[in-house]
């Protein structure tokens, strides 16, 4: 029994639900705008080294100060951005292609086979994402396409089990029925009618994951395993920086708040999706 | 009354002042110091462990001779030496100093100096350290106090092995190998007491030390923090009095703070860019040397320690702390556009591509690394950078010899020949070298069997200088720095000296109050 409460309670609730997907999306926007613009454009050359600049703090010429090789932070920080970005496209991508195509394929296919996919995906599943990682680019080597990899490989059974747990509730709905009554095959249901009905979880699961991607990366970039040097990811400049934190603080400044905001940002688009899209939650509060 | 306190008081004062003077170095205290490595295990005869050396060397075992913080090599347990020339070879005769025992009990005798050295060469035990004693044939004893080696050949670098190897440190006869490992025993200032891996050591005061009066600690616990940031902040929380070796930006720090003070020199180890002198386009003599045009020591140092005046800029195989080392730095000036030329002579006008690998946990070198690479991109060398774990690092380059180019330190004793008997004599079968450098020169090799066989320190200086004016101007590496050291410590430790090899001299040190 589901209990209504009266209009303005539940209208206080959705534009809250509308704020958070707003900021979420100017933030990943403007992250996502940054990352195109230092394709083309950055203040400075973001590797080329000016030793006599060392070390300074922000001015009108360095917005965002140098680093230890005198380099432009801020140029640094926007190239890192597409690093984040494009880790978090990749790793999410092959988590959600392949995450899919197994939920998919244990959801129709019942018995051992279902069993095999699944219990190989709690395997995977059972180790936290950033020793899931670490373990990938132990086998692989360091790079930032292992890491892409990496990262990918522990997002493809989040999304199996989504998936899977989603057809099976799915199988049962009416307009499946119908279609299996109208003598359409398995994987015409799966593709045509039933994947469309789950996608925007998919979508809400994608952003999250986009989120623990870019953390995952700096986690790992940290480690020395991701961005290889000398081109800047936000992990390695927070781990540069660690040297130099009682002589210059904002070297470790600007690449965490970097990193906050963007996960910040891409929870809150996350959450605020969620709520818009989930047909569960549509009408109730 | 009041005149009696006051007498009192004065007296005290008078007292206080007196005992000051009386006790200048105050015996006594508990000293915590933080070091970054542990042992692997803790008998030098059986380890290559740097770690286990630097804590154990001097303080728990003792050779016969020692450095001190100034380079001279003066006699320890041995109280006196003379050396007849053979007409094979040497024969070296040390006059033990009487009235040692070790931390067992037992008294030091020339069975002890004789049994360490037949551990240290046996076959069986197989001690990575016994190498450099091949010239040595026999120790012999000649009575309780007296101990005689026979070398083939002059052996001249004999005296310094026997001050700063590694298995030198006289342990009692009969001790096994396997005991040894957890419980050392020697007869130095301070007595293992107990070793928690991964947490500490502890080394307590050696109450029947020879020389009276020393040490003044009775304890030491030495802690095991990897972490830079970390032991940096047990040094400000007080819960270590002492950290050593600490980045130079740490140093600047705590420098401005009044309750710490640092002790800035320079380590025993040169810094290089190593180059693998057998693969192309490294094998010719000019690429090596256009390498060492486009480098700029002077922005190396300035990127890399905190204060120019802290870094030496090298331009040989040793550190400019060895009594043998000459300057060379002016050989190769930085001069970008003559290393272009020399590029474009050697047949690359427009460069070419090549991979830096630089050791990981060492931020030193990576940092070194990085800016190299960027000098060379000025040239027109695209030199990407690798970091490898130092498992991996010693694997690929320095025993495979897998690599382009390197940057690491070599941490080296005073005595020349055990610096460049590796790099430089090991040869393989087809007369190339059987070192990582991939370095083969047999002119190098003559004069440095000559050095072997010359006591003559003049004579032993003007030929390890030929040898390091030869690989510098072959470009066998681009030298680039002393590697500074900074020890940071509370105001209150006293005594502390750094000396030319990788040891932790804690005999010294006292606590004063603060």
């Amino acid at each position: 029994m589901r209990t209504r409460y009266p209009g303005p309670a539940r209208r206080t609730r959705s534009s809250k639900r509308n704020a958070s997907f707003v900021i979420g999306a100017v933030i990943v926007g403007l992250l996502i705008l940054t990352a195109c613009v230092s394709l083309f454009y950055t203040p400075y050359d973001s590797i080329k080294m000016s030793i006599e600049d060392r070390l300074q703090g922000p001015s009108l010429s360095h917005l965002l100060g140098t680093d230890q090789y005198g380099r432009d932070i801020l140029s640094r920080v926007m190239e890192g951005t597409q690093n984040s970005v494009l880790v978090g496209v990749v790793a999410v991508g092959i988590g959600m292609v392949f995450g899919v195509l197994f939920g998919l394929w244990a959801a129709f296919s019942s018995g051992w086979s279902d069993e095999a996919v699944m219990r190989a995906m709690d395997v995977v599943y059972a180790f936290p994402a950033v020793l899931n990682a670490i373990l990938f680019v132990a086998i692989l080597g360091p790079g930032i396409v292992n890491v892409m990899i990496a990262i990918g490989i522990h997002n493809v059974p989040i999304f199996a089990r989504l998936t899977r747990g989603s057809v099976l509730r799915a199988r049962e709905e009416e307009y499946v029925l119908a279609a299996y009554s109208l003598g359409r095959r398995r994987w015409t249901i799966a593709w045509r009618h039933i994947l469309p009905n789950i996608l925007p979880s998919l979508i809400v699961q994608g952003t999250i994951q986009f989120a623990a991607a870019i953390l995952a990366e700096a986690a790992l970039s940290y480690l020395g395993l991701g961005t290889q040097l000398p081109y800047p990811s936000w992990g390695r400049m927070l781990r540069e920086a660690q040297t130099f934190m009682g002589l210059a603080p904002g070297l470790a400044v600007f690449p965490g708040v970097a990193i906050a905001l963007s996960v910040l940002g891409f929870n809150l688009l996350g959450d605020g999706m969620r709520d818009l899209l989930d047909p569960r939650l549509k009408g109730t509060y | 009354m009041r005149i009696t306190k006051y007498i009192g008081s004065t007296l005290l004062i008078i007292g206080i002042l007196m005992g000051g003077v009386a006790y200048a170095q105050t015996p006594g205290g508990r000293l915590q110091v933080a070091v970054q490595g542990e042992p692997l295990g803790l008998n030098l005869i059986l380890t290559p462990s740097a770690e286990t050396y630097q804590l154990l060397m001097y303080n728990v075992v003792e050779p016969l001779l020692r450095y001190t913080a100034d380079g001279d090599l003066v006699p320890l347990l041995a109280q006196s030496y003379e050396i007849e020339e053979t007409e094979s070879g040497a024969r070296y005769i040390f006059y033990l100093r009487s009235g040692v025992v070790f931390h067992n009990g037992k008294p030091f005798t020339a069975y002890d100096v004789k049994y360490t050295f037949d551990c240290l060469l046996d076959p069986e035990i197989a001690s990575p350290n016994a190498a450099p004693f091949s010239f040595l044939r026999d120790v012999e004893v000649i009575d309780d106090l007296t101990v005689r080696f026979v070398t083939e050949g002059k052996a001249a670098p004999l005296l310094g092995y026997l001050a700063s190897n590694k298995g030198v440190g006289i342990i009692p006869t009969g001790s096994d190998m396997e005991e040894l490992k957890a419980h050392p025993i020697g007869t130095g200032p301070f007595a293992f007491a107990e070793w928690v891996p991964g947490d500490h050591l502890t080394l307590v005061k050696n109450d029947h030390y020879w020389k009276e009066g020393s040490p003044y600690l009775d304890e030491v616990i030495v802690k095991f923090i990897p972490d830079q940031a970390a032991s940096f902040a047990a040094l400000l929380a007080g819960d270590v009095d002492m950290i050593d070796k600490m980045v130079s930006e740490n140093a600047i720090v705590l420098e401005s703070n009044p309750r710490f003070k640092v002790i800035a020199g320079s380590m025993n180890t040169p810094q290089l860019l190593a180059i693998n002198n057998a693969r192309p386009p490294f094998d010719n003599v000019l690429v090596r040397r256009a390498l060492c045009y486009a480098i700029d020591r002077d922005e190396i140092i300035a990127g890399t320690v905190a204060r120019p005046e802290w870094g030496t800029p090298i331009g040989s195989h040793m550190s400019p702390l060895n009594p043998f080392y000459v300057d060379l730095v002016g050989m190769y000036p930085h001069d970008p556009e003559y290393a272009r030329q020399l590029l474009a002579q050697a047949g690359y006008p427009n460069g070419f591509q090549t991979t830096l690998y630089l050791p990981q946990p060492f931020e030193f070198h990576i940092r070194t690394g990085e800016i190299i690479a960027d000098q060379l991109r000025e040239v027109g060398i695209d030199c990407s950078l690798q970091v490898l774990e130092w498992g991996q690092w010693i694997e690929r380059v320095y025993s495979q010899w897998d690599y382009d180019m390197t940057v690491i330190g070599h941490d080296q004793g005073v005595e020349p020949a055990v610096n460049f008997t590796k790099p430089f004599e090991r040869v393989q079968a087809d007369g190339g070298s059987g070192y990582y450098f991939q370095y083969s020169n047999p002119f190098v090799r003559e004069l440095l069997a000559r050095g072997k066989e010359t006591f003559d320190i003049a004579e032993r200086k003007t030929i390890y200088a030929m040898v390091q004016t030869i690989i510098a101007s072959d470009a066998m590496a681009v030298w680039i720095q002393g590697i500074p050291q900074f020890e940071g410590m509370r105001s209150g430790v006293m005594g502390y000296r750094q000396i030319p090899i990788y040891v932790l001299d804690l005999a010294r040190l006292y606590l004063s109050d603060d």
